[in-house]
């Protein structure tokens, strides 16, 4: 009789560990389902996101506050994912960047867009917002995969994703330097540091950083954006 | 006519448009960016290239209408028509646009069309008519005179004071009357009658203020020269004040003497649930006033948080909030701003679930300030530095501030001394020497600590060098121009025989100052010489003995107060030195030609001497970019200012403008806000200089935002 209730009691409390486990899975897995959409100002952010939700063209101007919504992406009709992954267009104008990092703790995936057609002029303020974003303290910890979009390539003036590449790295590189040396803040609690990005005695490079970057090329007013689409799939497919 | 007319989301997605001619340029992305973000949606309207823009929110749907037309028309029905369409299109599609996760067609052409056409005669007609005068009772005038300020009505008072200068005086004697009429009315009616009453008398009060203003005219008479000294030891007596400045301190928030330190208080951790729930007591009686019959309702329905939030609503906790922002040092002028622009964003809204107006207001304007003190270009200027470093050319920073900032040298500047070493500049005392730029030793003659009028120093040579500013012991090094030289007169005098004179100029070392000095030498029969040229020689040979002789190599340095003493025609001779010690490396294109008109000729090979004191020159006080384009112009501020924050900046803004002589005139880029360890939660007049200016600043000591805010916002709630 003992043994029975002991071994029941066992059995009940083996499921239960079970049950909960499961539950905590999938409760992490709905917890950081979301991708942002970052990028400077006017490189193509909310037009991304209304492409992606409608498959529509639409005009829009500087936002003011995020976009947000569940999207399914799909392909020509074909759904690439069976649930709808939660996006995120955060506005690029400089005062209302940094809400992107209210989103980061549930993120797990950064599309960045940046217009390949300004970008030798811009390539400071590009860099120092990658900057911010790869210092952000949640996108090291969960090793969050970025993709940088390299949007308007339809235009004249677009340089091509390898040129961007080494453009910024060689901004970031000497970001790094004069990021580090600043002055402490004023209420500095030593553990808030700005993060040297790669390594010290080498050149930045972005395959230095921990997480995944990738470069892409794509133009949303043509609707090519199927790069996109099957890495947000990629990145969905592997949580 | 209307140019065009745009309903968007505040996401940025255009949900209709409409225009009637060709738009060039972006003008609406420039309004969202220029005025919308940062916190100026109180006014009323934004011109950008050719268009004027007015605009209206929708803040329950989070939408945003914007009419543009041709700036140099003025149509007097846009903000009607604005209204009209508001109300319309909400009414009309209320359903599609909550309905937000789609795209939607919004049929709105022939509406609009309508609703335009009905204004435009509506507006076309009030022009045919004859407007009469109005009666003398209704204007201004009558108003301002002894009856007509004895009936004046709710609606006048209301208005905030048109007084633009409001002395810091004031506005605590305000606050004292404040308080004085507390509890009765509530806090809502009264404040406004209060803020009212300076219009009426200000005029008395005006003798009785004490501190006088900050005088902007270009000239300074002596009475005032003297009054705007304050480096010496001048007693004030304040006793004619009417009020007791020490009831305004509140001695519970003094720091303490400890170890013979003066110890800051600590900003307290104020409970804020203290504040709220005051006032929302206190609003709750109002409201319950008001509206008697749902009060039970409306006051579980602000509870529960779908209490749609109005004007009414708003004007006690907004006036509040202006209120404690003054009394943290932020301008009156900008906290009514701020408090505008906050209620704008918020009228209509519903009020979060449980949470009270006053917290949803709160939150609002900790996003309203987050947002103005976000800066907007990155401040990195270390890679500035860097570019300019590659570019071989020097990063000039100019400092310009009024006295007593702290622009001169900071505390802790390392200077160089003459034996090699670094000392800071406080340590240094007279006599102590320092390295000169032709290796050889200054000696310090005096040291200037305080506030006191400056001098612009304009070289009188058709050299270079345009002008700089000092204060009145900054010491001048001067060449003398007009050599020894000799005349001969020939004027025939009657019972004399002619001479030559010869002036000569010496210096007198005791006191520091060059005189002028001259001889006679007649000559002809019966004098000391026979013959002119004998005369001449003589008068050489004498030339050559004098002791003291200034010549063309002699150097005279002099503070400009001693200077100013000296005989017109000694100061017109002196020309500014110019020594050559500094080697610049491979100096091309843009630098060439500032270089050359520094030096007067045309550098010709890839190394040139130049003078190292012009780079000290160059970060020197309020210099113009026309000369040495510094790379960045900096506005020194303190930040015990007030309401002076909003004039220091933009007369300064105004003062570069008017005297740079360009077409496209270098305005200040950045603020530096001295002081700041002095004012411990009253950090106000950061908040008031970053609005007026539209500018970012970036203490040295970057000041992390949420602290900073925190620190207003605690200090809001205490």
């Amino acid at each position: 009789m003992i043994s029975n209730v002991s071994t029941f009691t066992w059995i009940t409390l083996a499921i239960l560990i079970v049950i909960i486990a499961i539950a905590l899975k999938l409760k992490n897995r709905s917890k950081k389902d979301t991708f942002l959409i970052l990028g400077l100002v006017d490189s193509g952010k909310t037009s991304l996101f209304i492409k992606l939700r409608d498959r529509k063209q639409v005009q829009t101007h500087t936002s003011m506050k995020e976009n947000e919504g569940y999207i399914n992406l799909e392909d020509n009709g074909e759904p690439l994912t069976k649930v709808p992954i939660h996006f995120v267009d955060v506005p690029g104008h400089e005062k209302l960047r940094f809400k992107f990092s209210d989103f980061t703790p549930i993120t797990c995936g950064i599309i960045f867009l940046v217009d390949s057609s300004t970008c030798a002029k811009n390539v400071r303020s590009i860099a120092e917002y990658l900057y911010d974003i790869f210092s952000n303290k949640d996108v090291i910890k969960h090793n969050i995969p970025t993709l940088i979009a390299c949007n308007k390539n339809d235009m004249i003036t677009a340089l091509p994703p390898e040129r961007i590449q080494t453009m910024l790295e060689n901004e970031i590189n000497q970001l790094r330097n004069t990021r580090t040396s600043a002055l402490d803040h004023q209420d500095s609690s030593g553990t808030d540091y700005v993060e040297f990005l790669g390594y010290e005695n080498e050149r930045f490079k972005f395959e230095h950083l921990e997480n995944e970057v990738n470069f892409e090329k794509c133009s949303v007013d043509k609707n090519e954006i199927t790069e996109i689409k099957s890495w947000v799939a990629e990145i969905y497919g592997r949580l | 006519m209307l140019d065009f007319f745009t309903i968007l989301t505040k996401g940025g997605i255009v949900l209709w448009s409409k225009s009637f001619t060709r738009i060039t340029s972006s003008p609406v992305n420039s309004l969202i960016g220029d005025v919308l973000i940062e916190e100026r949606a109180g006014e009323n309207s934004y011109t950008k290239d050719s268009y004027s823009l007015k605009w209206t929110f929708a803040n329950e749907l989070d939408l945003i209408f914007v009419a543009a037309y041709q700036k140099i028309l003025q149509l007097a029905y846009i903000e009607e028509l604005l209204a009209t369409v508001k109300k319309f299109f909400c009414d009309k599609f209320a359903n599609l646009i909550k309905d937000s996760g789609k795209l939607h067609k919004f049929d709105f052409d022939e509406d609009f069309g309508a609703i335009l056409n009905k204004i435009e005669e509506k507006d076309s007609k009030s022009h045919e008519k004859l407007s009469k005068p109005r009666p003398f009772e209704k204007t201004k005038k009558f108003k301002e005179t002894a009856e007509g300020s004895k009936k004046l009505s709710v609606s006048d008072i209301s208005k905030p004071p048109t007084n633009p200068i409001i002395s810091e005086d004031e506005i605590a004697r305000n606050i004292e009357e404040l308080h004085r009429y507390n509890g009765k009315r509530g806090r809502g009616g009264r404040k406004q009658s209060g803020t009212g009453r300076p219009n009426v008398s200000s005029d008395e009060k005006k003798q009785a203020r004490k501190k006088t203003m900050r005088v902007w005219d270009d000239k300074v008479s002596k009475a005032e020269m003297e009054s705007l000294d304050y480096s010496g030891d001048k007693g004030d007596s304040d006793k004619s004040s009417s009020v007791d400045p020490q009831n305004l301190v509140d001695q519970n928030q003094l720091g303490q003497f400890q170890d013979g330190y003066y110890e800051v208080q600590d900003i307290g951790q104020d409970d804020e649930d203290e504040f709220e729930e005051d006032d929302y007591n206190e609003t709750n009686d109002t409201s319950v006033e008001n509206n008697s019959g749902s009060s039970i309702l409306s006051f579980f329905k602000s509870i529960t948080g779908q209490k749609e939030i109005t004007e009414q609503d708003l004007v006690p906790v907004l006036a509040k909030m202006k209120e404690h922002l003054i009394k943290k040092n932020v301008a009156a002028d900008i906290a009514a701003h701020l408090c505008d622009s906050v209620a704008r964003n918020l009228v209509g809204q519903k009020t979060g679930s449980f949470k009270s107006i006053q917290s949803t207001v709160k939150q609002s304007m900790e996003v309203s300030l987050k947002r103005i003190l976000t800066p907007k270009t990155s401040v990195d200027l270390l890679r500035d530095i860097a570019q300019a470093q590659s570019d071989s050319r020097p990063y000039t920073i100019c400092f310009i501030g009024v006295n007593g900032v702290g622009k001169c040298f900071a505390k802790g500047t390392k200077i160089l001394m003459y034996d090699g070493t670094h000392q800071n500049v406080e340590e240094l005392n007279v006599g102590n020497q320092i390295m000169g730029d032709d290796d050889n030793p200054r000696t310090i003659q005096s040291t200037t600590k305080g506030e006191g009028i400056m001098y612009r120093i304009i070289p009188n040579d058709k050299g270079p060098a345009k002008f700089f500013e000092c204060n009145d012991q900054h010491i001048l090094v001067l060449k003398f121009a007009a050599e020894p030289y000799m005349r001969s007169e020939e004027i025939p005098i009657i019972n004399r025989s002619p001479r030559i004179r010869l002036f000569w100029y010496e210096y007198d070392a005791q006191n520091n100052m060059i005189v002028k000095k001259n001889d006679s030498f007649y000559y002809g029969p019966g004098e000391d010489y026979p013959k002119k040229e004998v005369a001449k020689r003589a008068a050489i040979r004498e030339m050559a003995r004098r002791p003291n002789l200034v010549s063309s190599d002699f150097i005279w340095e002099i503070p400009i107060k001693d200077f100013l003493t000296a005989s017109d025609e000694i100061q017109r001779s002196c020309l500014m030195f110019k020594p050559n010690q500094v080697i610049f490396k491979s100096v091309q294109g843009r630098f060439r030609v500032i270089l050359s008109k520094i030096l007067g000729v045309s550098p010709t090979n890839s190394q040139i001497s130049a003078a190292s004191w012009l780079v000290g020159v160059w970060i020197g006080g309020g210099i113009l970019a026309s000369v040495n384009n510094p790379d960045k112009i900096i506005f020194v501020g303190e930040a015990l200012v007030g309401n002076e924050a909003v004039d220091q900046p933009t007369k300064f803004n105004q003062a570069l403008k008017d005297f740079s002589g360009l077409q496209d005139p270098r305005h200040r880029d950045g603020m530096i806000l001295t002081k700041f360890d002095t004012v411990d939660d009253k950090v106000g007049a950061a908040l008031s200089m970053t609005y007026t200016t539209g500018q970012r600043f970036y203490s040295l000591e970057p000041v992390k935002l949420k602290e900073h805010e925190s620190r207003t916002y605690h200090s809001l709630s205490s």
